[in-house]
């Protein structure tokens, strides 16, 4: 069904271009989460250019300058050791960043072979993926990068690894059933009759015609990942003190919050409108690139 | 094939054993999927067994512990799941059915950002106004002490609500339900609006069905429509999203027991977790999984009930 689609939408590459900004002018949503994405690069990108305090991302402790409410020279006040909250929250979105891209690279790197074979080969290869991916699925969200990253020793590094093996299980699942639709397709069963190799008609024909679904569920991840590796780091699993992380942010001001509602307020807000915003562009992306679920 | 999530007595065991493999392929440094294959055999050897251990931490029987803590987390988990249920079921026909009218743009609003919202977050921020500047709440806790010396509750069932209220302690009673209104909240906010979202598309897509456009036509009145033909049918594919959801709030319960200094399972793990307390973090992780994989085995089985047409679930 899909193919039907894709095949005719063909026409030069700058036709496209303009189908697709016709299509997203009409989803305000998705420019917005376009939008707030945009801005979370750039400011992972030039933060040490735009922040006005630099050095509070790293060395810089003011105890003169502790638990200041939000004002004009610190718009998001300071932090128990006078860093501006600011700044840190600025800095903290390279951090989230990384982390997305690597849980998510990860996932696409070992979900997207894994999934084709298991799809186009089927048989016992596909029995034995499929059961070790369900094993993966059978945890409750976050208890299993939770305990791996655990198991790992808390650190960055760890709580991607760990993010990752519980993520990339979903993409095997995705990508497998993809496969098993286009693999009835009559193009296939006539390149299949023609004789073509088989790893040639997985490349040509039914890796590109399985990928749209995955480039929407990994743009939706970039946010999701985000929010459980802030969680992990929440938990104590995850970042550690010299970095500046959201999720670690907000569970260094657990002792004092009450008192000192900025502390939280701003490092979760960041948290909260970087993963609606890659959800937005998920939605917004389905919308563009699945025209039939359109409503 | 079994579209389903695992839902067998097998799965059960399998369900159990990932997290020993992590375990065991963390002390070989991480092989992220083959030789899983030759561990899993001999965790399941040592699962037979069927003992948990000794939780490092506490020395004391990680299996008593976690029976201990239980009913907390059972108690808050059920009454949030619950209360997911009762807003989001109608909040997603009243959007469904106000289709582009306020109600609808608000509670599409609602549901978006449900899922983008870090619990953590919203916990605190809901600590920070309800108790902090209102007062209207305890911070945390799963009763008042001094209430619970005063009133000691009978251990019946190990849930406080149901405890007092058999046996007409209403002062722990009260406090019981002030201290569970929160945490509550807090952790079904992510189910809620996975139900919302949910209920809504499905009745969008009911409405559209021949058979509802029919009988509209034939002039039987909206009402009789919508909840005696539409809800129905738009009921099954949400009753389906509760097994993710209960996946979701078990999940949140982690972070806001701990943020709510509850007494049950999602704090233990995490106290584990943070310890390095493998024959704690193990057990509890088992228990996490176990319950999982049967709430969705009672979700499918559900399902089963509900839809008759649904009559060979391997088809």
């Amino acid at each position: 069904m899909g193919a039907e689609i894709t095949g005719t939408a063909g026409g030069g590459r700058w036709e496209r271009v303009r189908y697709i900004w016709h299509l997203s002018r009409r989803n305000p949503l998705f420019l917005i989460g376009m939008g707030v994405v945009g801005l979370l690069v750039a400011s992972a990108l030039f933060a040490p250019y735009i922040t006005p305090y630099p050095e509070d991302a790293t060395y810089g402790i003011h105890f003169a300058d502790k638990l200041q409410p939000p004002t004009w020279r610190h718009p998001f006040g300071t932090d128990a050791l006078g860093r501006d909250q600011f700044t840190r929250v600025v800095f903290g979105s390279r951090l989230s960043i990384q982390i997305g891209l690597a849980v998510v690279g990860l996932s696409l790197v070992f979900g997207i072979p894994l999934g084709l074979v298991a799809g186009f080969w089927g048989g016992w290869i596909d029995e034995v993926i499929m059961r070790v991916s369900d094993m993966f699925l059978a945890f409750p969200s976050l208890l299993l990068p939770m305990t791996i990253a655990a198991a790992l020793g808390a650190s960055v590094a760890n709580a991607m690894l760990a993010l990752a093996v519980s993520w990339f299980p979903w993409y095997v699942r995705l990508i497998r059933a993809q496969v098993l639709t286009v693999r009835e397709e009559l193009y296939v069963e006539a390149a299949l009759s023609m004789g073509v190799r088989r790893w040639v008609i997985l490349k040509r024909h039914i890796l590109p015609n399985t990928i749209a679904p995955v480039i929407i569920q990994a743009s939706m991840d970039m946010g999701y990942t985000i929010l459980a590796a802030a969680s992990l780091s929440f938990i104590g699993v995850g970042a550690q003190p010299p970095s500046v992380e959201w999720g670690l942010m907000i569970t260094t001001a657990r002792a004092y919050f009450l008192d000192y509602w900025w502390t939280v307020t701003f490092p979760g807000l960041a948290i909260f409108i970087s993963v609606l915003a890659f959800n937005l562009v998920g939605d917004g992306l389905r919308d563009i690139l699945d025209p039939r679920i359109r409503d | 094939m079994a579209r389903v999530i695992p839902g067998s007595p097998e799965a059960m065991w399998i369900g159990a054993k990932p997290t020993q493999e992590q375990l065991d392929q963390a002390r070989h440094e991480l092989g992220l999927d083959r030789p899983v294959v030759i561990q899993y055999l001999m965790y399941v050897g040592r699962l037979a067994q069927g003992d948990l251990g000794i939780s490092l931490r506490t020395r004391r029987r990680v299996a008593e512990e976690l029976a201990e803590r239980w009913a907390a987390t059972f108690e808050l988990v059920t009454l949030s799941i619950l209360a997911a249920l009762a807003i989001g079921i109608p909040a997603g026909i009243c959007s469904a059915t106000r289709k582009d009218q306020a109600l609808d743009h608000v509670s599409r609003a609602v549901s978006i950002s449900g899922v983008a919202m870090p619990v953590f977050w919203l916990g605190m921020t809901l600590q920070i106004l309800l108790h902090g500047k209102l007062g209207w709440f305890p911070l945390q806790g799963r009763i008042g002490s001094q209430v619970l010396m005063d009133h000691p509750i009978a251990p019946i069932t190990g849930f406080y609500l149901l405890d007092a209220l058999v046996e007409g302690n209403w002062s722990a009673w009260s406090s019981a339900v002030g201290h569970i209104v929160l945490p509550a909240f807090t952790l079904s906010f992510a189910s809620l609006a996975v139900i919302t979202r949910m209920a809504r598309s499905s009745m969008l897509e009911v409405l559209r069905e021949d058979y509802i456009q029919t009988a509209l036509a034939y002039g039987v009145s909206r009402g009789v429509v919508l909840y005696r033909y539409a809800l129905k049918n738009a009921l099954t594919p949400t009753i389906t999203v509760v097994g993710l959801s209960y996946g979701l709030l078990l999940g949140g319960s982690f972070m806001v027991e701990s943020i709510f200094d509850w007494p049950g399972l999602g704090r233990y793990a995490v106290l584990s977790v943070t310890t390095n307390d493998f024959p704690a973090i193990m057990g509890v992780a088992s228990l996490y999984a176990v319950t999982y994989i049967v709430i969705n085995t009672l979700v499918d089985l559900m399902y089963y009930f509900i839809d008759p047409r649904i009559k060979k679930p391997g088809s």
